[in-house]
């Protein structure tokens, strides 16, 4: 009885693997402990009693399903703060390394840099700012006790100012890019700005990975709840 | 007591059960049980997803404990923010039970409206 009720609770709970493998586990020590300080003698009897005192499987999930895209989108508002914080320090970085080697812009492509340096500059901010927007609008809301309609509106308004501040800082990596092109000669000491970029690059390949993710949980979540 | 009034309190009622110390979810059970002469009737079940909603809110810390027969129970503890939430609802909800009580009384608190 406790196997079968655990393996519904198991199959409800899918949408999160991690969640589930960590929810069974401690529904089947309850139920077992439930069903052993059952007075009743029948032992089928006290296990139906504490699976059915436990409640039904997809309530249960329902409320979990709540707890665990909050936590998704939390983990994502932060890896875009850690991210932005990652390019910025890949750009200073560069600009210490370029005037190191004394590595500078030729003439003839001044005036492409300065046009990718303004829309370099206005993305990176946009994308601290959209970034930093959406860190709050995910924290100002605590998970509901369970997922509901309104908060899965919340939780795609987070996804869609997630995908902005990604959008915006792809803008400025891919102007990080143009710019250390502009500057960089094919030497062993040109290494270090293409790892910068490479780093960054990287940074927000992992951030697109972790909204696709995310986004997937929440539909999959949403469809299997039909909320 | 009706379900939904109690799952409207349930995280204080959680926070409460475990003031005394770290418990796993059964023993929180058994605890509100206990302290509440079995006056709350909810799904047992709804405990976990309360204390996973409280542990994310830093409510609460947990860890794996493996007894001595090999049982792997996952043991949840107030954090210091889980205990200052605890005595701000509390105090909340005595505000909240006098006003009831004075008006059910039909007593006036003699505080301005």
């Amino acid at each position: 009885m406790i196997a079968a009720y655990l393996s519904k609770l198991a199959g409800a709970l899918a949408f999160d693997p991690a969640l589930a493998a960590r929810v069974v586990i401690e529904a089947r020590e309850h139920l077992t402990d439930a069903a052993a300080e059952d007075a009743c003698v029948d032992r089928d009897e006290a296990e139906r009693r504490a699976v059915a005192r436990f409640g039904d499987p997809r309530d249960l999930a329902a409320e979990f399903a709540a707890v665990a895209l909050a936590r998704q989108a939390w983990r994502v508002g932060v890896v875009i703060v850690l991210a932005i914080l990652v390019a910025l320090a890949m750009m200073k970085a560069r600009l210490a390394w370029y005037a190191l080697v004394q590595w500078t812009i030729a003439d003839d492509a001044r005036a492409v840099a300065s046009v990718v340096l303004f829309v370099n500059r206005y993305a990176f901010w946009l994308a601290v700012l959209i970034g930093l927007g959406s860190l709050f609008h995910v924290g100002r809301r605590t998970a509901p006790a369970r997922l509901h309609a309104g908060y899965r509106s919340h939780l795609r308004r987070a996804t869609l100012l997630f995908s902005a501040a990604t959008l915006a800082l792809a803008v400025s990596v891919a102007g990080d890019l143009i710019l250390m092109a502009l500057r960089v000669k094919l030497t062993p000491d040109s290494i270090v700005p293409i790892a910068s970029v490479a780093v960054e690059i990287g940074s927000v390949a992992f951030l697109i990975v972790m909204i696709a993710r995310a986004s997937r949980l929440m539909a999959r979540t949403a469809g299997a709840l039909g909320v | 007591m009706e379900g939904e009034m109690l799952k409207g309190h349930l995280d204080m009622i959680v926070l409460a059960a475990l003031a005394p110390g770290p418990a796993h979810g059964y023993a929180i059970i058994e605890e509100i049980r206990r302290r509440t002469g079995k006056a709350f009737d909810l799904p047992e079940g709804t405990i976990y997803p309360a204390l996973h909603r409280l542990q994310q809110a830093g409510l609460l810390s947990s860890r794996w404990v493996t007894s001595e027969t090999g049982r792997r129970r996952r043991v949840y503890t107030l954090t210091r923010s889980g205990t200052r939430a605890l005595a701000d609802r509390r105090a909340v909800w005595q505000q909240f039970s006098d006003a009831v009580h004075a008006l059910l009384d039909g007593k006036r608190s003699g505080k301005p409206a």
